[in-house]
């Protein structure tokens, strides 16, 4: 019995360290969030209690609409996306065809580069004068795009772009549930006569439907919190089309220095995250049960 | 075994590397993108020279060596000029001081000034628009400098009184100007010829510059008359100016305290504005970037500030004038502001006295401020000099300052009148420009929008 208590100790200790740094760094100023939100602080002076005022100030608020709007246009058309692109992608890449190593490393290697400096290279690739796009364009005497200063077109190229930049990760995850998938299963599904259209429907879908859950419960809470491409692309305009809720929450913070009201919708995307998170996680279990 | 002999090179040179790239020098500050509408940010490179030693008569005692930060929110083109001039500075002040000059853009300048503060951390020296000194001092950041500029010599009497009395709070000194940009006209003078207009009378009224404006426009060559773009900070201060020029045109009430701007005035201005795309045609839809589209000749006349001189003086076969700003309404007026140097609070009386030298040594080079910016001198003395007096595209900026209008000053300076892609103006333009909303319906929810604000 002495012994059991001494392994469970050290293994204690061995995650103090990390735990520490968590609870400083983040779970602590994370806790604090939800006081701040019910004061008016400008960082300049001591809080001031306003309750639910920064709520409803910001529920009365059509920029936060707006914002939120966007948001969920975003997120929706990245994650059914990037849901999609990495299923087919990992299905493609587990074929035995030539040259597949090189293709899993082309399709994951944008991932590695950090959503700032893809944001970056790709705002000069979208540049109406000296974007390379442009220039192509140019050349064959067609008029340039404006992919980032028109209205309609502002979001879909961030979409684009984030598609690019993250579709490694979820082909990447696919591709590791692909290869759990027995081998005996595919043979005697073509013993007994199946097509491939059938074996992919009847077999591989069934097979990655708990992989689909957490792929889409992550992507769904990533791109929920876009910031990074919205600020160094566009900084949310044009005309407010590319202001997501987070950036939204930056400039209340630091342009603004409404550092409660920002805390406010802090929480609030907080809470979206986790219903929809939990309803995702309903409706998984419902399919898996029935 | 071979694999495993390659494996274990690699790593070690991976090893290598990663420590060669800690082991690195400190690495320079980076400047953070400026958006490409407004040309990319220079990063620039410290300097850290020693002040030299004086060859003719060796100094007896050394100074001791002061390393000042300086944060200059001044982007591109006159980033260029204002390294330059660090680097002079650096290179001949013999008390030692060396200046560190970190560019930011005015945005992320505005947030970090406020966050480094309260972490202990601010710089030395920084540059700010006069307009946001109010809140700045608010947020008590800046510190008053009467008795510290007296000291370096600079003398108020040669300084314009618009720019110095503009850096005080309640009489109190907490800036030194360095320049006045107001915005003015520019006109393509080779397309101006070709329509048959004569550059030596610019449009000085609404009919004339309507006139000039349809003449210029030829659709089927892709020339437009009068460039003027939706977004970023220059066509709400185009609005702004001619709600200015209207006898009983403001912005807010003489209190700061609530948005005035919904009235006959603003609206007129708004619907002339978006009468020059969609009513007269001389104005493209949507146009991304008036400068390019000037520098290539597509449209022939734009309204922009004196930064621009030095921009389009870089296109071979670019002739251009620059004229006042038209009186389309009653009165003369236009937007300015002005750059200004300010001295956060840092309890370090050495390094803001370095600093304030700085200032001195910038307001010592003011010509050359101006000759290479376009920027117009604060100093009464470099106005009237000769050498001034002969930058002909300089003279009607000159002018326009004696009817320059600068924002109100507020302590929610930035939100209110900043220029992000989020700010309240900004959005106004760009709804009314594209074609989104009616004047009425832009200027109501700008009105709102602000009045919110302002409320806080």
């Amino acid at each position: 019995m002495k012994r059991k208590r001494y392994n469970s100790q050290s293994a204690y200790l061995f995650i103090l360290p990390y735990f520490l740094l968590l609870l400083l760094f983040f779970l602590l100023p994370a806790g604090l969030i939800l006081p701040i939100s019910f004061t008016n602080w400008s960082i300049v002076g001591s809080p001031k209690w306003v309750g639910l005022g920064n709520y409803i100030h910001i529920f009365k608020n059509n920029y936060f609409w707006k914002a939120l709007g966007n948001t969920l246009y975003y997120t929706v058309m990245v994650t059914v996306c990037l849901t999609f692109l990495g299923m087919f992608l990992a299905t493609l890449l587990n074929q035995k065809l030539k040259g597949r190593t090189i293709g899993r490393m082309f399709v994951f290697m944008p991932y590695v580069i950090s959503s700032a400096a893809a944001g970056i290279v790709f705002r000069w690739i979208y540049d109406q004068n000296f974007g390379i796009i442009a220039s192509y364009l140019h050349k064959l005497g067609l008029p340039s795009i404006p992919f980032l200063t028109d209205p309609r077109l502002a979001m879909i190229s961030i979409i684009l772009m984030n598609l690019w930049w993250s579709v490694g990760f979820n082909t990447i995850i696919y591709l590791a549930a692909l290869q759990g998938i027995p081998e005996e299963l595919y043979q005697a599904a073509e013993v007994d006569g199946a097509s491939s259209t059938q074996i992919f429907y009847f077999i591989t879908l069934p097979l990655l439907k708990p992989i689909t859950l957490y792929v889409t419960v992550l992507c769904f809470a990533n791109s929920f919190q876009m910031f990074d491409e919205a600020y160094i692309m566009t900084q949310g305009g044009p005309l407010g089309s590319t202001t997501t809720l987070v950036l939204q929450m930056w400039n209340t913070a630091f342009s603004n220095f409404h550092f409660g009201e920002a805390a406010a919708i802090s929480m609030i995307i907080m809470a979206i995250i986790m219903i929809v998170t939990l309803l995702q996680f309903r409706l998984g279990r419902q399919k898996e049960e029935g | 075994m071979k694999s495993q002999k390659f494996t274990i090179v690699l790593s070690i040179f991976l090893a290598a590397v990663m420590l060669l790239a800690a082991c690195s020098p400190a690495a320079t500050p980076v400047a953070t993108e400026v958006p490409p509408t407004e040309a990319p940010a220079v990063t620039e490179a410290p300097v850290t020279t020693e002040a030299p030693v004086i060859t003719e008569a060796p100094a007896t005692s050394k100074p001791e060596p002061i390393t000042i930060q300086f944060w200059d929110g001044l982007g591109a083109p006159d980033n260029a000029e204002m390294q330059a001039l660090v680097q002079q500075f650096n290179q001949e002040n013999t008390d030692g001081i060396t200046v560190v000059d970190t560019e930011l853009d005015w945005n992320t300048l505005y947030s970090k000034i406020l966050l480094d503060f309260k972490a202990g951390n601010p710089p030395d020296v920084v540059t700010l628009q006069q307009t946001d000194i109010l809140e700045e001092k608010g947020l008590g950041i800046i510190q008053p400098i009467d008795d510290l500029y007296k000291s370096v010599n600079i003398d108020p009497n040669d300084f314009m009184e618009t720019a110095w009395n503009g850096a005080q709070i309640d009489g109190v000194q907490y800036a030194i100007p360095i320049d006045v940009h107001p915005i003015v006209l520019y006109i393509n003078t080779d397309l101006y010829k070709a329509a048959g207009l004569d550059p030596n009378a610019p449009p000085t009224n609404m009919d004339e510059f309507l006139n000039a404006a349809q003449k210029l426009t030829d659709k089927a060559k892709g020339v437009y008359g009068f460039g003027f773009g939706y977004n970023g900070g220059l066509p709400f201060r185009v609005w702004m100016s001619l709600v200015w020029q209207h006898k009983n045109g403001a912005i807010l009430t003489p209190d700061g305290t609530k948005a005035a701007f919904n009235s006959p005035e603003g609206i007129e201005s708004l619907q002339f504005l978006h009468d020059l795309v969609y009513k007269y045609g001389v104005t493209p839809q949507g146009e991304q970037d008036i400068d390019t589209d000037f520098k290539q000749g597509k449209v022939a006349m734009v309204i922009e500030g004196p930064w621009e001189m030095a921009d389009f003086d870089t296109v071979n076969g670019l002739n251009y004038i620059t004229a006042e700003m038209p009186v389309f309404y009653d009165q003369k007026a236009t937007w300015a502001n002005s750059h200004t140097i300010a001295f956060p609070i840092t309890n370090n009386p050495d390094k803001t006295m370095a600093a304030m030298k700085f200032a001195k040594f910038l307001i010592d080079h003011n010509f050359d401020w101006t000759k290479n910016t376009g920027h117009q001198p604060v100093l009464k003395s470099v106005m009237n000099s000769d050498a001034f007096k002969a930058l002909t595209n300089w003279q009607p900026i000159a002018a326009s300052v004696s009817f320059a209008h600068f924002y109100p000053a507020i302590p929610h300076e930035w939100e209110v009148f900043g220029r992000q892609p989020t700010s309240p103006f900004v959005i106004m333009m760009e709804s009314v420009m594209l074609d989104k909303a009616t004047p009425k319906e832009a200027i109501a929810t700008a009105e709102s929008t602000i009045n919110d604000i302002l409320s806080k």
